[in-house]
């Protein structure tokens, strides 16, 4: 079998649960030295990752987000991207255990789902708006990610009596995360998904279960936004909802495997 | 909200417009007749859903009605917040007590927060001064242009609810259908043509039609529909929404040529029922004939004409140099084309943009603000209690806050 594309994502995938291993270490040894490996073995894991994307890009001979497989494989290495990038210094360990043990089970789960990439796209997803509506939705997603791990450690945090400034901090990078992803989920899922469903489907709006999960996935961010925003709400309530959002945003992202609809191929 | 979402989440996991008994079969007899009861097989057509829909864009359209004037009116719409305590559960605050009477403190105070470039405004509230100083930039229109988002989209949604149509026509190629344009007229819409694309990996890469439209005084336009690709013409719309072959009906058929040692020369010939192929250079001309029982004419060099009744596999020899081989009859194609007139589309795609252009201006441009209550406090000393808050970048809020405690701290 020459599937050169799973097996660079797998082996990227292996790379994140020896980093997950060393984080683990780190945490309840103290290892410094653990650490420092972990973060070489993201960054490696991260090289790997992007070569499964880059193998599957010229195999596909197209971008990397138009079927389920590398729409996975894609937002789990943004995920990686943004936590070295943006996210690192801020996030604790434990958070960057539990964000890149996320990770791995996207990696893991595109496995059972691969697809050929010589197979071709339906003439339907042949338009510029599928790199502008997946790949900015894929985005969003990527920072509601990172969002819900800051949620689940503020919770984790606040319920073992962590320290005000740690959980300020975390309810910030929440914040922080939400509200990049918000604009890129808000432009890429709906509205640019709107324009090319008019384009494809002669319709904005089609009461599609993806579509309609979609719109929930924004309506409880939104409320989290609004009630921060507005009302000043911060603490456990406004952690929940942001892992409820993500909970949904996982289950929008594999509900065509459920319900098909409209968006079956992707 | 929360109920519609509910109502969303059950739309989208139970199978809508399904008979009864599907419902009474997949979820047994009390959950199948709760859900049909219910309407919860068709949730999104519902009068209930639709209720609460018209209820929601009734709120959305009244809070926008009510908060937009004040928004575009004011220019530093941040509120006031006379309450210590408050202020100082924010992140940053802080409390610094001053060697200066109240006002000379508030004073000292708007100056810091003018220097950061920060447009202020105070009051007096009881025996303390309050300030709010906001530095917004542009971000202070995001929440108006989130609001004219909304309205669009509830009008240009209702619009295309209310005042628009769509039908199905299902067509076989070279027949036409009428339609009723705007201003009234009926055009007739022809599918002349139907053609399936392949990419070098023989996988489907389109499929498209050849439309024309003619009026009255003759043809109105003629155009390739493709899935992506609608015709936009007389305020309708004409999308390609699928195909399906009807083998009952023989568009052509499919021959090989070979030459005399068998091997192809021309693989793939394609003759149509309804135009006749011609090789000439073969020295034979090959003809599909309409009708129940399809024939095929070779005519010979000599003049010597043979017609046979088309059968797979049927083999001619012309001019002992060539065979044509007669492979399958190629069904003609049925093509469903969908017919939509929308005329409110222009105001949701301004709400989509609006949307889109309200987010970002809101949570990507920073806007930071900042409050002080000033009291008197013992031995003519003033106390300040000041808290700030930023919607990005808040370790460049805390240095700058720090900045301004500073220099309030000097005055100590």
């Amino acid at each position: 079998m020459n599937w050169p594309d799973l097996y660079l994502a797998l082996a990227s995938g292996g790379l994140y649960v020896v980093a997950i291993a060393c984080l683990g270490l780190d945490a309840t040894f103290g290892k410094p030295l653990a650490r420092r490996l972990a973060l070489v073995l993201t960054v490696v894991g991260l090289a790997v990752h992007t070569a499964a994307l880059a193998v599957r890009t010229i195999l596909a001979r197209d971008v990397p987000f138009t079927d389920l497989f590398e729409y996975t494989l894609f937002m789990s290495w943004a995920i990686v991207l943004a936590y070295l990038v943006s996210f690192r210094k801020r996030l604790p360990r434990v958070g960057a255990i539990v964000l890149l043990a996320i990770v791995f089970l996207m990696i893991g789960a595109s496995f059972f789902y691969y697809n050929d990439p010589g197979g071709g796209k339906m003439p339907a997803l042949r338009s510029y708006w599928l790199y502008i509506h997946v790949s900015l939705a894929a985005l969003g997603e990527t920072f509601f990610a990172v969002g819900f791990v800051g949620s689940l450690i503020y919770l984790a945090k606040r319920a073992g009596g962590g320290s005000a400034d740690s959980l300020s901090n975390l309810e910030d990078l929440t914040y922080r995360a939400v509200s990049m992803g918000f604009p890129l989920f808000t432009a890429g899922a709906l509205v640019a998904g709107a324009i090319w469903a008019k384009r494809a489907w002669g319709a904005y709006w089609s009461w599609d279960p993806k579509e309609v999960l979609s719109l929930v996935v924004w309506l409880v961010y939104a409320a989290y936004l609004h009630a921060r925003l507005v009302r000043g709400l911060r603490g456990p309530a406004a952690a929940a909802l942001s892992i409820v959002g993500f909970l949904l945003t996982l289950f929008t992202i594999f509900s065509t495997l459920i319900f098909g609809g409209l968006h079956a191929y992707g | 909200m929360a109920v519609l979402a509910v109502l969303s989440l059950i739309g989208a996991t139970v199978p809508q417009g399904e008979a009864a008994a599907y419902y009474t079969r997949s979820y047994g007899g009390f959950f199948g007749g709760l859900i049909w009861h219910l309407r919860l097989a068709d949730v999104f057509r519902s009068a209930y859903y639709t209720w609460l829909l018209v209820l929601l864009c009734g709120m959305v359209l009244a809070c926008s009605l009510k908060g937009l004037p004040a928004r575009v009116r004011a220019t530093r719409p941040k509120q006031f917040i006379s309450d210590p305590a408050a202020i100082l559960r924010m992140a940053p605050s802080a409390r610094v007590v001053v060697d200066l009477e109240p006002e000379e403190a508030r004073l000292h105070a708007v100056d810091i927060l003018r220097k950061h470039l920060y447009a202020v405004r105070s009051r007096v509230d009881g025996d303390g001064l309050v300030v709010v100083a906001s530095k917004m930039g542009l971000a202070r229109y995001g929440s108006v242009i989130l609001h004219l988002s909304f309205i669009f989209l509830l009008a240009g949604g209702i619009s295309v609810a209310h005042l628009g149509s769509r039908a199905y026509e299902t067509t076989r190629v070279g027949d036409s259908f009428d339609v009723v344009a705007a201003g009234g007229e009926v055009v007739k819409v022809t599918v002349e043509d139907f053609d399936i694309e392949f990419d070098d990996r023989s996988n489907i890469s389109d499929f498209l039609c050849d439309v024309a439209v003619r009026g009255r005084d003759g043809l109105i336009a003629r155009a390739t529909v493709r899935p992506n690709h609608p015709l936009k013409l007389m305020r309708r719309e004409f999308y390609l929404v699928s195909y399906e072959e009807d083998p009952t009906v023989p568009a052509g058929f499919m021959a090989a040529v070979l030459d005399s040692a068998g091997a192809p020369v021309v693989p793939h010939l394609y003759i149509p029922v309804a135009e006749p192929a011609y090789v000439e250079e073969l020295a034979a001309s090959v003809q599909g004939l309409n009708g129940v029982v399809p024939q095929v004419r070779v005519t010979f060099d000599d003049g010597g004409v043979e017609s046979h009744a088309l059968r797979e596999g049927l083999q001619v020899r012309a001019s002992g140099a060539y065979a044509f081989v007669l492979m399958h009859a190629v069904p003609s194609v049925v093509v469903t084309l969908e017919v939509i007139e929308e005329p409110g589309q222009a105001l949701v795609l301004i709400g989509l943009m609006l949307l889109t252009l309200g987010g970002f201006v809101s949570l990507y441009l920073s806007h930071r603000t900042v409050w002080l209550v000033v009291r008197p406090h013992a031995g003519g000393k003033a106390e300040v209690s000041l808290g700030a808050r930023a919607s990005r970048n808040p370790e460049g809020m805390v240095r700058e806050f720090d900045a301004m405690r500073r220099t309030l701290d000097e005055l100590a």
